[in-house]
């Protein structure tokens, strides 16, 4: 993708994006300062990426990882760092309350990255494994390992019991 | 009824459309949650499309620009004409000396809404802008200006142009400065401000490895690449940002 696509990105996506991140977050102006980062980033990367839905993978998965250090950095300020409610096709197969529970800072900063994100494309955003896969870019097993950590995180943590089939 | 579609899903149908947004469509007629969570989504996008887009394109594309500076169209021209301008004479001690092209820099600086000299011994913060008027005595065969830095890292960063992806600018007219003033970020000192003068534009991304390499080498070069270029090193001691 050349530089000058960046702009067409931008009027193409950058809607969706701050959506997502407004939904996240709950903060205009924090999600206008994520949105901004992400396609400086999309600038910054423009020849390592494709038109799309691979690039609004990619813009998702970057938006998720800025999402989620801005909710570390909430938290370790003290700050409530609850996340959205789950998402719902997560809330048909498992215990709302257990879930959103789970989706707090406190549980998702005791995890690794890659759990984090795959935690989150799964139980906030709502994907299947499948879509999980692609946008973060691993295979389904991965996925599937991630998120038993991330379940087993959250069991430890908070000790419910969730009934999201890995 | 199908599965509820991911916030991913909903985005890809409603961006790029095909199959998967008539199956959306159909999902949403059948699932009143979806629906309600379709009504914020649209309300969000409004709100997004009507207020925030073009002024978040504005910042994006600022920093596009050059990660080194922000644009400041406010900046009135007037109040940078009464701003000090210090010449930085060539001299054989000081390392700021162009052997070629008798190129003459003005540097002008500004921090919070003060000026200041701009001299050998200046010490820029992260900030302060600056303005700089170029002038050759060869002014009518050297009519293109690249300027741009070298941080602490030894990383180049072009002011004029904008990007890597740009080339020299003409040297505005009459003595004009270069606009907009340069914003430097909080990049590590000290900034090697480069100023190459040359007859024809010549690309930044083509230049900028020459550049860094003549700034690690630490020679002052009067010239870069063997083209017909004059050349000029202005080495400013930087202050780090408060954290």
């Amino acid at each position: 993708m050349d530089e000058s696509a960046v702009s067409t990105a931008y009027r193409m996506y950058a809607r969706a994006i701050w959506r997502r991140c407004y939904t996240v977050l709950r903060n205009e102006a924090s999600a206008m300062d994520v949105t901004q980062e992400v396609f400086v980033r999309c600038f910054r990367h423009h020849r390592e990426l494709r038109t799309g839905s691979e690039l609004l993978g990619w813009l998702y998965r970057v938006a998720t990882n800025l999402c989620l250090n801005e909710l570390r950095d909430r938290h370790a300020r003290g700050e409530a760092a609850a996340i959205d409610a789950p998402a719902p096709a997560v809330q048909a197969g498992a215990e709302p309350e257990a879930i959103a529970r789970l989706m707090t800072a406190e549980v998702l900063f005791g995890l690794d990255r890659r759990s984090q994100e795959i935690g989150f494309f799964v139980f906030v955003d709502g994907m299947t494994h499948v879509e999980a896969a692609q946008v973060a870019g691993v295979s389904e097993r991965t996925v599937r390992y991630c998120l038993s950590r991330f379940l087993e995180h959250g069991r430890k943590r908070l000790g419910v019991r969730l009934q999201e089939e890995i | 009824m199908e599965a509820c579609p991911s916030r991913f899903a909903l985005d890809d149908a409603e961006i790029h459309g095909g199959a998967a947004k008539t199956s959306v469509a159909r999902h949403l007629e059948a699932c009143d949650r979806c629906r309600a969570r379709s009504a914020e989504r649209d309300q969000l996008g409004r709100r997004f499309d009507d207020a925030l887009a073009a002024p978040l394109w504005n910042r994006v594309d600022g920093v596009r620009r050059g990660s080194r500076r922000r644009w400041w169209w406010g900046l009135a021209v007037p109040a940078f004409a009464a701003m000090a301008a210090v010449v930085l004479l060539a001299r054989p001690s000081d390392g700021y000396r162009a052997t070629k092209g008798d190129l003459t820099v003005e540097v002008a600086g500004r921090r919070a809404g003060a000026v200041f000299a701009v001299d050998a011994a200046t010490e820029v913060s992260p900030g302060d802008e600056l303005q700089f008027t170029v002038r050759s005595a060869r002014a009518t065969t050297e009519r293109y200006v690249l300027v741009g830095s070298v941080d602490g890292t030894g990383r180049f960063s072009p002011f004029y142009p904008g990007s890597l992806d740009g080339e020299s600018v003409p040297v505005p007219a009459g003595g004009a400065p270069l606009a907009p003033p340069v914003v430097l970020d909080d990049a590590p000192g000290p900034e090697r401000v480069v100023v190459v003068l040359s007859e024809r534009p010549l690309a930044a991304r083509a230049l900028a490895p020459l550049i860094e390499a003549r700034a690690a080498a630490s020679d002052g070069a009067s010239a870069l690449g063997g083209g017909e270029t004059a050349v000029r090193w202005i080495v400013l001691g930087k202050r780090r940002m408060k954290r």
